[in-house]
């Protein structure tokens, strides 16, 4: 079995606030150079679920994709000290600044050029963007059916069975082979790197394209115009209950919340 | 398609067949836009199993046409028999904008839709309006976890944005509306499905709902133990509220995932957030942001908690809340 795990690099967002600003007029977020860059923490649970199918179907490979323009190879190589068996990075720093439709443009002629896959396992959003768009594009691209936000992956016979969280519960659903499922967070805690994992993974050469590798590429016409980006005012007129000490204080707090009717 | 006009929205109903609360949500957004597209028609997608009853409702909350899809292949969501339901109904309406609810059906539900007509989405928009010059829709957005705010326009109709829940108060219903009910036969073939619905499992919800809770009562990492939670679990009996927490309380495991509230949450608007030993994060604001009357407790004066907040207690709430509950006992029910 072949899984493809689709993995974005982005600024590690537990980095100080401070260090996040926008240019307003390109319409872009400027990133200190001191902040770090990181796997997108969903895609380490996306990496996670594919290795979780892994353990139990034997002879499963695990590939990890990338798009990117400043790729650390500490950083996309964290999937492989997981467990991972092989690495693709796309670096073409226009295609990786596309929207979510030129994107997944190009991941998906990248996914052609790996060749066949069971299964494409993507994070739920990316920390970056936030978007939940991208994953659902490839498997549009792709022709192959899409589910997303799993809480819980497994292969039941030769589909791919998985839990989401909906409104009032949890629905199992499930999806012949091959298919897109796209991971959350609930899914547990991904395992670590094992010391073994990290030499293997220095030792993996990953394969790199450009955009002039991609000959399937059929679009990167953006559908979406950014108008603007701005950071949101916040108006801090918080009054402060103070006290004789904190006790005091929580006392004080309830009373004022009770004088207001809140309570 | 040429002569794209209106709004179109995509009701979601529960299991009973009622009316989620996003459905009056989507339609105040939509009549806005429409309002603002100089007097073009609201229409909705009603898809679902028995859910014919229900037109007159979605009218009563601001809908002109409502396109019932009603068969039991919807019982269930899927995206593969709900995005045929969805263009079946796009295809009579030939809306300029359609609107999806942000929920966990709508979030696969709109990127699907949006791609199988090759067009742009915007997910989590928490404000859609009309561009007066291009009659176009401009959505704004969190990005970076909240951080900032993005507004994006599109370059082909339709245009497909995905509405944060509570972003917009429904209207009143009004029972005396009228509007036209049309049946669509979406025609879907299950049994070329390459996807299948197994099964739901209820997860039962010990008090309150928190999204319907007037006081939800949110613990962070700051709270340390799974013991303060308790306190945390008595002070929502106490007042009628729900108990949340934070991704970081959840992953230490002080609570368990189904609480957490936030981006890769739930959301939540009460009339009082009470948060205590939560930092703040924008990724865990992007949850209760809409709170009405949000009230901090934490040591730390710096904490960006108290940038959001009405009231504030600096302090270590192992003083502070005690004292609080015990105040609120003397002070009996409200
Ligand atoms: C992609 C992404 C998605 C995320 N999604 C979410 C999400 O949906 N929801 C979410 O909540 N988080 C989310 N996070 C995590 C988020 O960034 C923060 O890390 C998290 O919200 C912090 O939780 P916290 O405030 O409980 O912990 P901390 O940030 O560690 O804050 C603890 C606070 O408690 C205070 N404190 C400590 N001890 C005491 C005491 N004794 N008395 C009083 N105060 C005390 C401290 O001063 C501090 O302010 C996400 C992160 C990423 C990168
Ligand atoms: N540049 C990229 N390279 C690899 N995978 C990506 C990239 N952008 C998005 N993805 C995948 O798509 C998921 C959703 O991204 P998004 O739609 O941007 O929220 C991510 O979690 C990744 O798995």
């Amino acid at each position: 079995m072949h899984i493809i795990v689709t993995v974005k690099q982005v600024p590690d967002p537990e980095a100080p606030q401070s260090s996040f600003t926008v240019d307003r007029a390109a319409k872009k977020v400027v990133v200190a150079s001191s902040v770090p860059s990181t796997v997108s923490d969903m895609d380490v649970y996306a990496t996670e679920a594919a290795l979780l199918v892994k353990d139990v179907v034997p002879d499963t490979t695990v590939s990890v994709l990338s798009l990117g323009d400043s790729h650390v190879m500490d950083v996309v190589k964290r999937p492989l000290a997981m467990g991972a068996d092989a690495l693709y990075l796309v670096q073409d720093a226009e295609l990786a600044g596309g929207d979510a439709m030129a994107i997944a443009h190009a991941l998906a002629a990248a996914i052609r050029k790996i060749g066949p896959f069971d299964l494409i396992m993507a994070g739920r959003q990316s920390a970056d963007l936030d978007q939940g768009i991208v994953a659902t594009g490839v498997a549009m691209l792709l022709g192959v059916p899409v589910m997303t936000n799993a809480v819980r992956v497994a292969m039941n016979g030769d589909a791919i069975q998985i839990d989401r969280i909906v409104d009032d519960g949890i629905d199992t659903i499930e999806a012949k082979l091959p298919a897109v499922v796209t991971v959350s967070n609930e899914l547990g805690q991904p395992r670590y790197a094992t010391m073994r994992g990290i030499m293997a993974a220095r030792r993996v050469d990953p394969t790199v394209w450009s955009r002039a590798d991609l000959e399937t590429l059929e679009s990167s016409e953006a559908l979406t115009t950014p108008v603007d980006l701005f950071e949101p005012e916040k108006s801090s007129n918080v009054e402060i209950i103070e006290g004789e000490n904190a006790a005091d204080a929580g006392r004080l707090l309830a009373q004022r919340l009770r004088t207001e009717r809140l309570i | 398609m040429a002569g794209e006009s209106g709004v179109l929205i995509i009701c979601e109903t529960d299991p009973s067949g009622e009316l989620r609360s996003i459905t009056g949500e989507l339609l105040a957004a939509a009549r806005t836009l429409a309002d603002s597209m100089s007097g073009e028609s609201v229409s909705a997608a009603l898809i679902g199993r028995g859910v014919a009853a229900k037109a007159q409702e979605v009218i009563a909350l601001g809908a002109d046409t409502v396109y019932v899809v009603d068969d039991p292949i919807f019982e269930h969501y899927l995206s593969e028999t709900f995005v045929p339901a969805a263009i079946a109904v796009r295809e009579q309406a030939n809306p300029k904008v359609i609107l999806i609810g942000h929920t966990p059906n709508g979030r696969e539900l709109g990127p699907s839709l949006g791609f199988r007509l090759d067009t742009g989405v915007s997910t989590d928009t928490t404000e859609v309006n009309i561009d007066p010059s291009s009659g176009g829709l401009v959505a704004a957005r969190s990005l970076a976890g909240g951080l900032f705010r993005q507004v994006t326009a599109f370059n082909r109709l339709p245009h497909v944005a995905t509405v944060h829940m509570k972003a917009y108060d429904a209207a009143e219903p009004d029972a005396a509306r009228t509007g036209q009910v049309v049946n669509v036969d979406a025609s879907v073939d299950a049994s070329q499905a390459q996807t299948r619905f197994v099964s739901h499992t209820e997860v039962a919800v010990e008090g309150i709902r928190m999204e319907d809770a007037r006081i939800v009562i949110t613990g962070g990492r700051g709270l340390g133990s799974s013991e303060a939670f308790d306190d945390l679990t008595k002070l929502a009996d106490m007042t009628g509220g729900a108990v949340g927490a934070t991704r970081a309380a959840a992953d230490s495991e002080y609570c368990g995932q189904d609480i957490m509230i936030g981006i890769t949450g739930r959301v939540v608007s009460p009339e009082v957030y009470l948060a205590i030993a939560l930092s703040g994060a924008s990724q865990h604001m992007a949850g209760c942001s809409g709170s009405k009357n949000i009230v901090a407790i934490n040591r730390d004066p710096e904490a960006n908690i108290f940038k959001e907040s009405r009231f504030g207690v600096v302090g270590d709430y192992q003083q502070v809340l005690p004292a609080f509950i015990e105040e609120l006992e003397n002070l009996g029910t409200a």
